[in-house]
């Protein structure tokens, strides 16, 4: 057995290659675009570079996929800044104060501060899960059958409670989600399920291609409808030396940044919540908080600290329910999980038992990210203007056929590329028609395991279900969803009457 | 962009009403195709019987919520623009596209197409995004990733 500390240096050892820091600035500058240009998500970015990653080694694989998702966090907020676009939802809130500094003529301050906040924000993020790793995984042993399916029937009615207007078809979705991941050959008995005689199906619906279907062509949907990405015009121009006064001021909201980060770790675990919710709430907290000659909403300095801080902080929070139950937070993560899964390490509490140098390597990889992102993103900025005047009419193609390539290379049958696009269509109606798609997605990836974890629950307990609800921890859980349900359900016919 | 509006509220009734009744059947469809080589133990529909049950249970709730969203007018009417319409089915025909004509002459003709719709009729993006779709097929995926892809028709 080894001991904890062998296993961080074990770790740290596994970083001790060419190819990482490589990966680590191709994988920022890649995630810095795709965060930076409205319309192209986190989720899209890592569907793109997925399938690139099949050659590669674990701990190289998941350092690309993990310093897209970095960049692609701080990205959001340059564009959110310079031209009141934010590229990913977590940066909406950054964009209050942010454009408000630019109006004024303060966008490199604004921007200095931007990228500082990010980087401390997704930093302590990251020491915090170094910590929680070890508390988690023990907690994580304990739960069984039981625990996994009360645990996503908490996770499905939290998904629909954060969308309260519209609970119920975000619970029919997830219970939706979990009935298409049974599809393909029974654990069992060995016999096929559902598959209509396709064959290519007896494998099962593979999750990580329903899901970057489900958010990945939605986005491009939407794209066909505008003729470029943003309507600009004067992009600023960036300088050096009061960016770096930016980042230095942001440095002396301490109390701000440790609460930011605080909230993004927290937030970040729950699923669905993500980064927008984070900042928002960080945001709202500091401007309580703030003096009133600060001017919050007008170009206040910590607004822009407050709301970046937890949007990166996020990332850690939501890699570490990833990693101790198998539960994605987002899209994004998803993607990840794929990632995950195809390089054999299946995230759950075994997860830190038997891959726990991938972890902590995975851990201090993102650290790293953290400071390089700084860097890269100071010299990034002023090239996002040109990226963002693409015309959709090339972007649009290029990006169907690459994830239709992408699709086909995950498991080379054709039948997988009828899959992302099928889930393509069905995620763009799910948006038209507010059902959830991060609730269906949830209910892809934990599927296939919860029908396993029946059979052992029937095994272990027959029928007796009393036996089973009356564990501690699946009596909290199983508490915790009928009191979600009943007051999401009633806030929901309230939001829907008013 | 030309935009097409869908102004009449009943297509936020019947469109997900539609969807909620196919996505039962099809529902209860599976379960009865699963009930047919049941074994005793263990029990192939152990989990697959409930989750049809509750979705059942659900599925008047969410009918209940087309009418409650179908009075309610503009703000959640969905937006149908001309581009939208021509990804969508872009989207729809791709796999059909590779199964008939392989990944090459997919690659290169629906990049071309996409191309020239989405930018008002103008060749030159068409063949830009034609160009640049056939290069990652055949330079990034065929060449660079030696991958498999099945080029032309019948490989």
């Amino acid at each position: 057995m080894m001991s904890e500390s062998s296993i961080v240096v074990e770790g740290l050892g596994l970083l001790w290659h060419w190819q990482i820091p490589l990966l680590i600035v191709a994988g920022l500058a890649f995630g810095l675009l795709v965060g930076a240009v409205p319309g192209l998500t986190a989720a899209l970015g890592l569907a793109i570079a997925l399938p690139f990653t099949l050659t590669m080694d674990q701990v190289p694989a998941l350092i690309l996929l993990t310093a897209i998702y970095t960049g692609s966090l701080t990205g959001g907020g340059i564009t959110a800044i310079l031209m009141n676009a934010p590229g990913t939802p977590g940066a909406v809130v950054t964009a209050i104060d942010g454009y408000a500094m630019t109006k004024a003529g303060r966008y490199n301050q604004a921007l200095g501060l931007q990228i500082a906040a990010s980087v401390i924000g997704g930093c302590a993020g990251y020491v915090a899960l170094f910590f929680l790793v070890q508390p988690l995984s023990d907690f994580a042993v304990r739960f069984g059958p039981a625990e996994m399916l009360a645990l996503t029937l908490l996770v499905i009615v939290t998904v629909g409670a954060l969308d309260d207007a519209h609970f119920v078809r975000v619970v029919y979705a997830g219970i939706l989600g979990l009935l298409i991941a049974t599809i393909g050959t029974s654990i069992s008995t060995g016999i096929p399920r559902g598959t209509m005689g396709v064959r290519a199906l007896e494998d099962g619906i593979p999750a990580v291609l329903s899901v970057i279907g489900l958010f990945a062509i939605p986005e491009l949907i939407a794209l066909g409808g505008r003729s470029r990405i943003v309507m600009i015009g004067e992009t600023p121009k960036t300088n050096l030396a009061t960016l770096f006064s930016g980042v230095r001021e942001a440095l002396r909201f301490r109390g701000t940044l440790a609460q930011g980060s605080v909230i993004g770790v927290l937030i970040g675990i729950l699923p669905a919540a993500g980064a927008t919710m984070a900042s928002l709430l960080s945001y709202a907290t500091a401007r309580r908080r703030a003096n009133p000659e600060e001017a919050f909403g007008h170009g206040a300095p910590r607004g822009v600290v407050a709301a970046e801080t937890a949007n990166n902080a996020t990332e850690a929070g939501a890699m570490a329910i990833l990693l101790a139950i198998g539960i994605p937070g987002g899209a994004a993560t998803a993607v990840i999980l794929g990632g995950f899964i195809l390089h054999g390490l299946v995230p759950g509490p075994r997860l830190f038992v038997d891959n726990g140098p991938e972890i902590y390597a995975l851990i201090f990889g993102n650290i790293v990210q953290m400071f390089v992102v700084g860097v890269l993103a100071i010299g990034f900025a002023s090239i996002v203007a040109h990226v963002v005047k693409v015309p959709s009419a090339i972007l649009v193609p290029v990006l169907l056929v690459t994830i239709g390539c992408g699709a086909f290379s995950l498991r080379g049958q054709v039948v997988d590329i009828a899959v992302i696009y099928g889930f393509g269509l069905l995620g763009h109606f799910f948006r038209q028609y507010k059902f959830a798609a991060t609730s269906l997605m949830i209910g892809l990836f934990l599927g296939g395991r919860l029908d396993a974890e029946i059979v052992r629950f029937k095994i272990l307990y027959g029928d007796n279900l009393w036996a089973a609800a009356s564990r501690p921890i699946t009596a909290v859980l199983l508490c915790a969803a009928a009191v979600i349900l009943a007051v999401g359900y009633f806030k929901g016919r309230n939001t829907n009457s008013q | 962009m030309a935009t097409i509006r869908i102004t009449r509220n009943w297509s936020l009734l019947w469109v997900p009403a539609l969807f909620t009744v196919i996505t039962l059947a099809l529902a209860w469809a599976y379960l009865s195709s699963v009930e047919a080589h049941r074994y005793a133990t263990p029990d192939d529909t152990a989990f697959i019987r409930p989750l049809c049950y509750i979705l059942t249970a659900l599925a008047p709730l969410v009918l209940l919520t087309c009418f409650e969203r179908a009075e309610e007018g503009s703000p959640t009417r969905p937006e149908v623009t001309s581009g939208s319409v021509v990804v969508i089915l872009a989207v729809a025909g791709a796999p059909i596209a590779i199964l008939v004509l392989g990944f090459l002459p997919a690659a290169a003709i629906g990049g071309f197409a996409l191309g020239f719709l989405l930018s008002g009729r103008s060749v030159m993006p068409g063949i830009i995004g034609g160009g640049i779709s056939l290069l990652i097929v055949l330079g990034l995926f065929y060449g660079i990733l030696d991958l498999d892809l099945p080029l032309w028709p019948g490989l």
